[in-house]
């Protein structure tokens, strides 16, 4: 088990929780008799609890038990929070803190001391003593204030993007440098180092564009529980994957597809409490977005355990606008049936209108998604929940991919997609049958030379996703891309396509090479998809 | 109001200043195949990418006039950014709030066109991108 993976995950989400305990504290000592605050506070101090005894990291698991404990407390207005009982609090969170830098050590004896006092004073009861004996504690000599070093600075996203363009502007000067002559040598093996270092500060900046799914979801999970509370359902909004980063212009753009599921989901799949308990469910709705990413792609799954997607009335829909007959429905894939929820004519029927399911405004996210040259699929199951699985090209994130020339274009494939290079010799100058010329396809000047590589795509990479695939093709065949030369493999920064790029609906992104060239990235399944629609 | 000025075919077309972020020149365009003729490729500036537009094919379907030292107005409204290539960027230009219902011309009296970032967009999304027949 990779137990450091675990400790920093501890740390990360420990120290986001004792901000947030920082946050409510500050309010809690405005407004001391607020029950709603305290129990958030209980709620905050409890997840830390769990993290840390899952981590068996126990003086962090015993000081957050003690202090949930008060929360309690003042909670149930078993007691009333004095001024001297919320500095308690905050001395036990700034004690938490320490722990959490230390992964719950307490070497030094200054620390010890600390703890002992923290949690003497804490194992008073509140109920009884929480203003009085908190009164007389504060005699006892106060914790040395002990200063945080501030590791974090938040800065503006724009000051990121500037500095990108600086650092650009300096990548770009290359291309600028006069010959140097020979005797200069060491002059131009110190340009070439700096050059080098210059474009690993670039790439290394392009990182801050990304931003974790975790704290994604966190900007507004408050909105979904009032949406929720107001709905007078109980939901809990869990993310797995959280860690996975993502470009935060691609998931600013996402954020209102999908805030529009999850509110699907709360309004129309989570049951009420009362109708949950009856079905043998627990009281409170679950919804997860489950983030996974691989070279290529981003996948965010928001799935719940509610009611599931009406059948009825997407049967009614496709035997009445669509005139479907009862056998072509029940012969339709599950993925194609759900699917009809996302077209145009489906969300302006009188039958969505009427219906209590899924489907209101579904084809304006499947839009926002297309937009992003994503893909959106659904899939549910009667009572059991719904699931909607987004799938994104990897924006602003830098994969390898082999860049190639085509006449006066330069594109890429990523290289996970490629299985070998094969150059071609005179012997061999005829093109294989299942080689496309992209010298052809993209009418490039046929009285130049003939395409001199050939490069051979994985299988898997153009699979055919149109379903029902079309009987003429199997549904993977081998292809390969005819091309005039290869620059090479390169890191590339992926940017999402313009929309006036996406029309074309070949490109899976725009990559942005080490010396600033441009090449658009080629989305091999969706090339041959289009082909195939000519 | 400002506008940037610029002619196609010895016409004069204006954008309100505020939609300009910049001009530029000497940028290293890179094509992209299946677009249409008026779309020369994308060009990368300062961590953002734009489609450059030839601006004559645009406007009168004639033959290109851009070339390695034209120079390129780069636009950015709403989330949309656009480079165009007129024939000549004129400059700046200070209209009248007051009289630009007359319409806006130049110090000598030459009419100006004024044209909105989105009716060219509008006019782009109106052609061919893909495969076949690309206008």
């Amino acid at each position: 088990m990779d137990l450091e993976k675990y400790r920093k995950i501890f740390t990360q989400e420990s120290g986001k929780y004792l901000d947030q305990i920082d946050q409510v504290l500050i309010q809690i000592d405005n407004h001391p008799s607020d029950i709603g605050l305290w129990s958030d506070l209980h709620g905050k101090m409890h997840s830390i609890k769990g993290m840390a005894s899952a981590m068996s990291k126990t003086n962090i698991a015993q000081l957050s038990h003690a202090m949930e404990s008060w929360c309690l407390a003042f909670q149930n207005n078993a007691a009333t929070a004095g001024p001297s009982a919320i500095q308690m609090m905050f001395d036990g969170a700034g004690m938490l803190k320490s722990l959490v830098d230390q992964i719950d050590n307490m070497d030094s004896r200054e620390l010890q001391e600390r703890y002992r006092r923290i949690m003497e004073r804490l194992s008073q009861d509140p109920s009884t003593n929480a203003a009085s004996v908190l009164q007389k504690t504060t005699t006892v000599e106060p914790d040395t204030v002990r200063m945080d070093p501030i590791d974090q600075v938040r800065i503006p996203y724009a000051q990121i993007e500037e500095l990108l363009g600086y650092s650009r502007e300096i990548l770009m000067l290359e291309t600028t440098l006069p010959p140097i002559p020979k005797e200069y040598a060491s002059v131009k093996g110190w340009i070439d180092h700096y050059m080098s270092m210059i474009k690993g500060l670039y790439f290394r900046l392009a990182q801050l564009r990304l931003m974790s799914i975790e704290d994604f979801v966190a900007i507004y999970s408050s909105t979904i529980h009032q949406q929720a509370r107001s709905l007078g359902k109980r939901v809990s909004l869990e993310v797995t994957g959280g860690n996975i980063r993502a470009d935060i212009a691609l998931l600013e753009r996402l954020r209102e597809p999908l805030i529009h599921i999850i509110r699907n989901s709360i309004a129309h799949g989570i049951e009420m409490p009362e109708e949950r308990l009856r079905l043998g469910k627990p009281e409170k709705g679950r919804i997860v977005i489950e983030a996974e990413s691989d070279k290529e792609s981003l996948i965010i799954r928001v799935h719940d355990d509610g009611s599931g997607i009406d059948r009825d009335a997407i049967i009614q829909h496709l035997q009445i606008k669509c005139r479907m007959s009862p056998e072509e429905i029940v012969d339709m894939t599950e993925k194609i049936f759900y699917d009809t929820i996302l077209s145009n004519e489906y969300s302006s029927s009188k039958t969505v209108n009427e219906m209590s399911g899924r489907g209101i405004g579904m084809n304006v996210v499947a839009q926002a998604v297309e937009y992003l040259s994503g893909k959106l699929s659904i899939a549910s199951v009667p009572q059991k929940g719904a699931t909607v699985t987004i799938q994104l090209p990897v924006s602003l994130s830098v994969i390898y991919a082999v860049v190639f020339k085509v006449g006066p274009f330069l594109l890429a494939v990523p290289t996970s997609a490629l299985e070998s290079v094969a150059h071609q010799t005179e012997k061999t100058c005829a093109l294989p049958e299942s080689c496309l010329n992209l010298r052809e396809l993209f009418c490039v000047n046929q009285s130049l030379d003939e395409p001199k590589h050939i490069l051979n795509l994985r299988s898997e990479s153009h699979k055919i996703k149109t379903q029902p695939i079309p009987s003429v093709l199997p549904e993977v065949i081998s292809l390969s891309l005819a091309v005039d030369s290869i620059i090479g493999n390169r890191p590339i920064m992926i940017l999402h396509v313009s929309e006036l790029i996406a029309r074309t609906r070949i490109y899976s992104g725009i990559g942005i090479m080490e010396n600033g060239d441009i090449s658009p990235l080629l989305d091999i399944p969706a090339l041959f998809e289009t082909l195939l629609k000519q | 109001m400002e506008i940037v000025a610029f002619s196609i075919d010895g016409r004069l077309y204006g954008l309100d200043a505020q939609h300009v972020n910049r001009v530029i020149e000497n940028v290293k365009i890179f094509s992209a195949p299946f677009m249409p003729k008026c779309h020369i490729g994308l060009l990368f500036y300062r961590g953002e990418l734009y489609d450059v537009i030839d601006a004559g094919i645009l406007f009168n379907q004639k033959i290109s006039l851009v070339n390695s030292h034209s120079r390129i107005i780069l636009m950015k409204w709403n989330r949309n950014k656009l480079a165009i290539i007129p024939d000549v960027v004129v400059g700046l230009v200070r209209i009248d709030d007051q009289a630009i219902h007359q319409g806006a011309s130049t110090a000598h009296g030459q009419k100006i066109d004024l044209i909105t970032p989105d009716s060219l967009w509008t006019r782009l999304l109106k052609l061919s991108y893909g495969p076949g027949k690309i206008s």
